[in-house]
This record gives structure tokens, sequence and C-alpha cells, in this order.
């Protein structure tokens, strides 16, 4: 069993426990918790290609949120605007099918992990929970059906974002100085 | 009813709060009728082609949202 795999199976853990025990604690983890395992199963994914075993770790590391993100909201676009052409019956259809299911659950996925680690306004309910875990199992299947198609390993490349992202990361603007620094800095 | 709003990385969002009746909040029904929802929505507002906001979806059973009432879900 992959580490994604294993996420996968605590936020079923989490979901199978009594209702009583679904304390907001409990809800919160399984919906972040769902969100990295199609995080990690993605980037483990893209690992693969890279020939070493023992540097894939590194290659991972590489891999970001931000841009993970761009590449699905990028990709989800793209294939409502072919599904919208009403294509007919096809392998390609089957494969853009999944992999939109795949790009848009990541991208409410990923809102949602947001939600439930930092809006404490709110309540988790139950429903979001296994809404969650539902939507990011039906990704993982998908997934599966299709890894080996050129489109989605084409989707995985374009989640490492573009060079003037990564420029940006590594080199970010320089603030202005400040003329008075009479603030204490922030800690 | 919608809120606008932006989501985590900034970007305009539109986020709707749907309440499900409680018997097609089911676990066994879950994923079929909100994957129906959320797909028709996006079909037929086209929130991102038609008015440049990203759709974001969450769902509550009907006892759920009568015990909570409601929320806003923009950050």
């Amino acid at each position: 069993m992959t580490f994604a795999d294993d996420l996968l199976a605590l936020t079923q853990d989490i979901a199978n426990l009594p209702s009583e025990a679904h304390r907001q604690a409990n809800l919160r983890r399984a919906v972040s918790t769902a969100y990295y395992a199609l995080f990690h199963l993605l980037i483990s994914e893209a690992t693969l290609n890279w020939a070493r075993p023992e540097l894939r770790p590194i290659l991972g590391r590489l891999f970001d949120h931000g841009p993970m993100y761009s590449a699905s909201v990028a990709k989800e676009a793209e294939l409502n605007a072919y599904f919208k052409g009403n294509p007919p019956e096809s392998a390609e259809r089957t494969v853009a099918q999944h992999l939109l299911t795949v790009s848009k659950t990541f991208v409410q996925a990923q809102q949602r992990r947001i939600d439930a680690d930092y809006n404490m306004r709110g309540e988790v309910t139950e429903t979001e929970t296994l809404t969650q875990i539902e939507s990011v199992t039906e990704a993982f299947k998908s997934w599966d059906i299709i890894r080996g198609e050129t489109t989605a390993q084409a989707y995985l490349l374009s989640m490492l974002g573009n060079k003037d992202r990564r420029e940006k990361r590594a080199n970010p603007p320089k603030r202005p100085k400040r003329r008075e620094s009479k603030q204490p800095p922030i800690t | 009813m919608p809120t606008l709003g932006n989501d985590w990385s900034g970007e305009p969002a539109v986020f709707f709060m749907i309440i499900l009746a409680d018997a097609a909040s089911r676990r066994d029904q879950l994923l079929k009728v909100t994957n129906r929802v959320s797909t028709l929505i996006v079909q037929q507002v086209q929130p991102l082609e038609q008015w440049g906001v990203l759709p974001y979806f969450d769902f509550r059973s009907q006892s759920e949202q009568a015990r909570i009432g409601p929320q806003s879900l923009a950050s």
C-alpha cells in the first residue's frame, strides 16, 4: 500500500467511526487528509517517471500546492470546453472524463482542506466530510484508469508550474527598503 | 444562495452551499448526487467562462442545515 492509499484509508477509518465520535477535530482531519491523499498520489505518480528511485522523494519536493492548483484549474477549464463540444464516445473522451474528475476533484478538495484546517467560523458536517472522501476516492479510481495515458502524464508534468513561477519562488522580489524602522519586527 | 468571494489563492470564486434531502445525502447516494448537481450548475451557469469566477461546491443534508443554520463559505 502506498502512502497515498494509506492516507485515503485513514479517512475511511475516520468516516466509519460511530456518529457520536464525529467531533470537529475528526471531521476536519478527514477532510484535510483526503486532500493530502490526492496530493501525494499525484506527486508519487509523477516521480515514478524518474529512473532513480532513491532520488524520487527529492523530486517530489519540487511540487507545491499553488502550481498544482493552477495546473488543475487550467486542465478543468480545457476539459469543460472540450465537453461543451459534445464529443462522440471514444477512448479519448473516456480519458478526458477521468482526467476531468481528477483535476476538478483536486481543486475542490484543496479549498475544502484550507477551510477544514483554517476556517473556524463554521462547522464541518458529516455530509461535507463524506463528499470530500467519496470524491477523492473516485479520483483515485479515475487516475488508476488513465495513469498510463500521455495526457494524464502531461497533466502531472504541468503541475510543476512554469519557469516564471519557479524563478519567483527561488528569487522572491526584494521589498523596498524602509527609511524609518521604528516599528518592532513582526515575529 | 451562492456567495461571492475569493478562494484560498485569492482568485475570484463563487461558493455554492447546496442543501440535499436527507435521503439524497446517504453515503451510497452522495457521490452520484453531488456530481450530478455540480456538473449541472457548471454546465448551466458556466461560472468561469461567463462570470470569471471559480465555482466551489459544498453539500449539507437538510437535517444538518436545520441544526446549524446558514453560514458563509467565502473567505
